[in-house]
This record gives structure tokens, C-alpha cells and sequence, in this order.
């Protein structure tokens, strides 16, 4: 064995976890519990150490006292930028394998940090804890990846959501979906526009849908890809202004 | 195939562009039948390893002049874009000036796949002269899609299999050795039931041995009978492994390879401890027949559909 790998939980161990941690309300972090039957691991590999697992929450604590003196009162917004700003920092040693195994995110979740979890969605989906993509920390883990940290912290959950949907095309070339993350945080910053960017942003990524499935954009100079990507826009946003 | 949607303008049938061949990690796999569904090249891929991707292409030259009309400026170019279907992660290979034949090539870092993984093999236009003097059938926008032929590589096979892949023995103390066999398994022995055989075993085999020679029934026995007696051993020296063998704990396929093997083993005898350090040369012999008769029931149907599908 060469490598670490993060631990995970399979669905159905998932589940039943996740059954008991909400019927009895009671989470406690233990060097016993990552330890407990019903993990897995990548082929090849040694489990993550249960001390990497303290030391995991430990940042994600630091980082959330750093943005606010009382964590259990940090907005929905804020804790998520906090994750992505520091995200390198928190999870250095997570590669894409293990990030794109569901079992990683059930174990990370439930064994790991689900008082964070509860932090950021209280009483909310499972799907919010278990491995699945709209896990609390699993979309985190896909804007900073694709996005960058800085330009994934600016980004809105609506337009984050609606790049990344698309994966075929759009979500996951990182040139274009950087490309229309960036458009977007400069409009926004244009002050002289008062306008539903978000509808904007929606249409922009349909005709790009459309555009990309005919053209090769993967071949295109990032410049090239930028200036479709700001037409696009501009058009949608002068289409919105014409309406209202 | 599938062809990509383009409107307005004249575009290449799937069978315009032939591949060749298509080598993964070095293995080259079959053609025929590539965009009926996913080749399994779970053998050749583990996730901590730099995979490799080729093609080689062939132009159908007389169906492209026959289609694409020619205007002055036009280049014609070609590219591979593969999507990972588990790290959403996509990536594209240099494009390189369209010729009659030619190779693609890409290389994924290590743990940057899972899944599976969508390949595009697509042929563009850049047009130079922008102006509206065009045919009527010709492209107008610069990097238009003539065509884009698509297969999928499944990386991820049956769990119960044993991830073999091809490697270089050169320069290290054993250049001329067969294979390399690699049981990992975790400190923790609690962990061993839950480990699947693709999980537990790794069989690296020297990329110089002819591969008609790996298929046959003989090496493949050998290869097996190997991979069992290396497997029982993890567990004949330690007693709480001897635990976990002996006892009805639920069992991942690794765990249950190993108790069904020493069933034939040890024929039921309640001392496999002593068998085994006493009579080993016995084990062996039964380990071989049975992995025999096992290669050979199922030889046709794993190497038949390997060949197929890789």
C-alpha cells in the first residue's frame, strides 16, 4: 500500500447511520466511531488516519470562528464561502477519485461532521447528508474544483447549481465554466445594472447548451471562449432590459 | 456513433472516420462493435495509476471531398475530448491538422478518473475568410463540428475481478519474472471481509510476455493458483484472521474467494494450520486442479467476452 484514502460509507450503511443519528439527535465526534465496522476504502490504499478526521474538523472549526464569533449563528451564505475560501487548506489531501465517490461524502458527513452539516442545513433533505450531489460539502468540494476558490465563493447557489447541472457540456469544461462564473461576478459588479441576473445567467447557459453542441469549443483559445460566453450575456441582458 | 447536431451545413457520416486501433494503458483493445456500448477496461486501470489513451484514425478521404465543400482558408483539424463520468472532470487532447491518418493521444493523471469515461473524437473547421461568399453547404462559424464519433471505457468492472494491468520489469531484480502479485490489505483484519477481490489483489504482468500466452488455460491456471495460495497464506499465520475465515461473518468477494478455495484446500480438515505447514506441496496440487477446472469453465466466457469488449 502506497497512499491514503478517505473512508467511505456505503448507501445502504449510510442510511441506517443516518436513521439513527436523527432519531436519537445525539452526534459525537470519537476516534472510536471513524473506527467503527462498515467503512471502506479505496483499492490499494490505508484508511485516512482517524487523527486526519480531528484535524479536518478542527480547521473547519477555525475557519468559521475566523468569519464569525458565534458559529452556530453563521448565515447559510457566509459558512459556504468560508468551506470554499479555505477549502485547500481543509481538505489538502482529497484527491478527485475519492471526491467523486458517494461513500466519501456519506462517511465525511455522518461520521465526521454532521454537527457542521446541521450548521448549515437543520432539518433539512437527506440528501443533504448522504452521499449524493447536492451534499453539503460535495457541492462545496464541485464549485472550488471547477470554479476556483475566489470565483466559487462570488458565485450565487442558482448560478453555481445552474453551471454545474450541465456536465455534459458545460460543467465540466473548467475553461468555460470559469469563463461564465467570471462574466457573471463582473456584472454583478456592475453597479449601473439593476437587473435579475439570474434569468440572464439561465438563458446565457441554454444558448450556450446550444452553441457548444455544435462547435468545438474545447479546441478554442480561451479568449474565443470568453468573448461567446460575453455575448451571450449582454444578450440576454439586453433581451430582459427590452422586456421590463 | 452518434452524430453531433449541426445544422445548415453540410456534416461527415459516423463512417467517415475509422479507428484503427484504440490502446488504453498500453493494452489494445477490440474495434468492432466499439460504439455498441462500454468496453470494459477494468483490467488495465486502478485509480492510482497514470492512464494512457491512443487512437489511432483513419479518413475516409473519398466520402470527405464527396461531402465538405472546399473554400480557400479552410483547415481542417481534429481532436479527442474525453468526459470522466465520476470526477466530471473533461479534457482534450491537442488538436492536430486532419490527415488520412494519424493518432490522438492523452494521458489522465493518476487519480484524476473514475467510472467511466465518454471519448469524442471530433473533426472541426477554423475558417480563416469570415465573409458571407461561402457555399451554401459550408460552415460559417469558425471551429463548426464536421463530425464527432463517441465510445465510452468502463474503468470499473465486476468487483469480484482482479485488476491485472501490463507493466515494464525493466531494471528491477526480477526483469524476467511472469507477474507480479500484490495482495494489499489493511492492518485492521476487521476490515477484510469487507474488501472486495479487485480491491485486495493486483496482478502486474510483464509487458514482455506475449498475450497469447497470458490467455491460455495453462498460465491462467498458474496465475490463479498462485493468487489462491498467496491469499490463504494472509491468513494461515494469524489467529484472528483464522477468526474471520472459520466464522459465518458476512463476507465481501475477497473473503469468500479465499473460504471457497479452502474448502477444496483442506477438504474440510479442522487443522488448516497444520496442513498447511506440514503438507503444503498437497494444497498446492489441489489448488491448481480446482483453479484448472474453474479457468475452464470459465475461460470462454471471461476471455471471450475480454476479447470482445477490450
Amino acid at each position: 500500500m502506497t497512499d491514503h484514502s478517505y473512508r467511505q460509507l456505503n448507501s445502504s450503511m449510510a442510511l441506517i447511520e443516518l436513521e439513527s443519528l436523527t432519531k436519537n439527535h445525539i452526534f459525537g465526534f470519537s476516534l472510536e466511531n471513524i473506527n467503527a465496522p462498515g467503512f471502506s476504502v479505496r483499492p490499494n490504499s490505508f484508511p485516512l488516519p482517524p487523527e486526519r478526521y480531528s484535524e479536518i474538523r478542527k480547521s473547519i472549526e477555525v475557519a468559521l470562528h475566523d468569519r464569525s464569533k458565534n458559529i452556530e449563528a453563521i448565515a447559510s451564505a457566509d459558512f459556504d464561502k468560508c468551506l470554499i475560501r479555505n477549502w485547500d487548506k481543509i481538505f489538502y489531501d482529497l484527491n478527485a477519485f475519492d471526491a467523486s465517490q458517494p461513500g466519501t461524502w456519506s462517511f465525511l458527513t455522518l461520521r465526521v461532521l454532521f454537527d457542521f452539516a446541521l450548521l448549515r442545513f437543520p432539518n433539512n433533505a437527506s440528501e443533504r447528508y448522504l452521499g449524493r450531489p447536492r451534499n453539503v460539502f460535495w457541492r462545496l468540494y464541485q464549485r472550488q474544483s471547477v470554479f476556483g476558490s475566489d470565483l466559487a465563493a462570488e458565485l450565487l447557489e442558482d448560478e453555481a447549481v445552474q453551471i454545474l447541472e450541465r456536465t455534459s457540456l458545460i460543467g465540466s469544461s473548467r475553461e468555460v465554466a470559469r469563463s461564465i462564473a467570471s462574466a457573471i461576478v463582473r456584472q454583478r459588479n456592475d453597479v449601473k445594472r439593476k437587473i435579475d441576473l439570474s434569468k440572464a445567467v439561465r438563458e446565457t447557459i441554454k444558448k450556450l447548451r446550444r452553441e457548444f453542441s455544435i462547435v468545438a469549443f474545447a479546441s478554442m483559445d480561451p479568449t474565443e471562449i470568453d468573448l461567446t460566453v460575453s455575448d451571450f450575456l449582454k444578450e440576454a441582458l439586453g433581451n430582459l432590459e427590452e422586456v421590463g | 456513433m452518434k452524430l453531433g447536431v449541426c445544422t445548415g451545413f453540410s456534416r461527415l457520416p459516423p463512417d467517415a472516420l475509422q479507428f484503427e486501433e484504440v490502446i488504453f494503458n498500453g493494452k489494445s483493445l477490440t474495434i468492432q462493435g466499439i460504439e455498441k456500448g462500454p468496453i470494459d477496461v477494468s483490467r488495465t486501470w486502478i485509480p492510482s495509476i497514470e492512464s494512457k489513451l491512443g487512437i489511432k484514425y483513419r479518413l475516409n478521404e473519398e466520402i470527405f471531398v464527396s461531402r465538405i465543400p472546399k473554400v480557400e482558408g479552410d483547415e481542417f483539424f481534429i481532436h479527442l475530448r474525453t468526459i470522466c463520468n465520476g470526477t466530471k472532470e473533461q479534457k482534450t487532447s491537442e488538436a492536430r491538422v486532419l490527415s488520412n491518418l494519424g493518432t490522438l493521444e492523452l494521458t489522465f493523471d493518476k487519480f484524476s478518473l473514475s467510472d467511466s469515461i465518454t471519448i469524442f473524437v471530433e473533426i472541426f473547421v477554423k475558417i480563416r475568410d469570415k465573409s458571407d461568399a461561402r457555399p451554401i453547404n459550408a460552415a460559417r462559424k469558425s471551429h463548426s463540428i464536421l463530425l464527432s464519433n463517441q465510445f465510452k471505457l468502463r474503468l470499473t468492472g465486476d468487483e469480484s475481478q482482479i485488476s491485472v494491468f501490463s507493466s515494464s520489469f525493466d531494471n528491477t531484480e526480477f526483469e524476467d519474472a511472469l507477474w507480479d502479485i500484490v495482495l494489499d490489505l489493511p492492518s485492521n483484519i476487521d476490515l477484510w471481509s469487507t474488501l472486495d477481490q479487485s480491491e485486495v489483489i493486483t496482478v502486474r504482468v510483464n509487458e514482455k510476455l506475449d498475450p497469447k500466452f497470458l490467455e491460455s488455460e495453462e498460465t491462467l491456471t498458474l496465475l490463479l493458483s498462485e493468487v489462491t495460495l498467496l491469499s490463504i497464506s494472509k491468513f494461515m499465520d494469524n489467529e484472528e484472521a483464522m477468526y474471520l475465515l472459520d466464522n459465518e461473518v458476512n463476507a465481501a468477494s475477497w473473503l469468500s474467494f479465499v473460504r471457497e478455495n479452502c474448502k477444496v484446500a483442506f477438504m474440510g480438515e479442522i487443522s488448516k494450520q497444520v496442513i498447511w505447514r506440514n503438507y503444503k506441496e498437497l494444497v498446492a496440487r489441489r489448488i491448481q486442479s480446482v483453479a484448472a477446472e474453474n479457468i475452464s469453465r470459465a475461460h470462454k466466457r471471461i476471455w471471450a467476452a475480454g476479447a470482445r469488449n477490450d
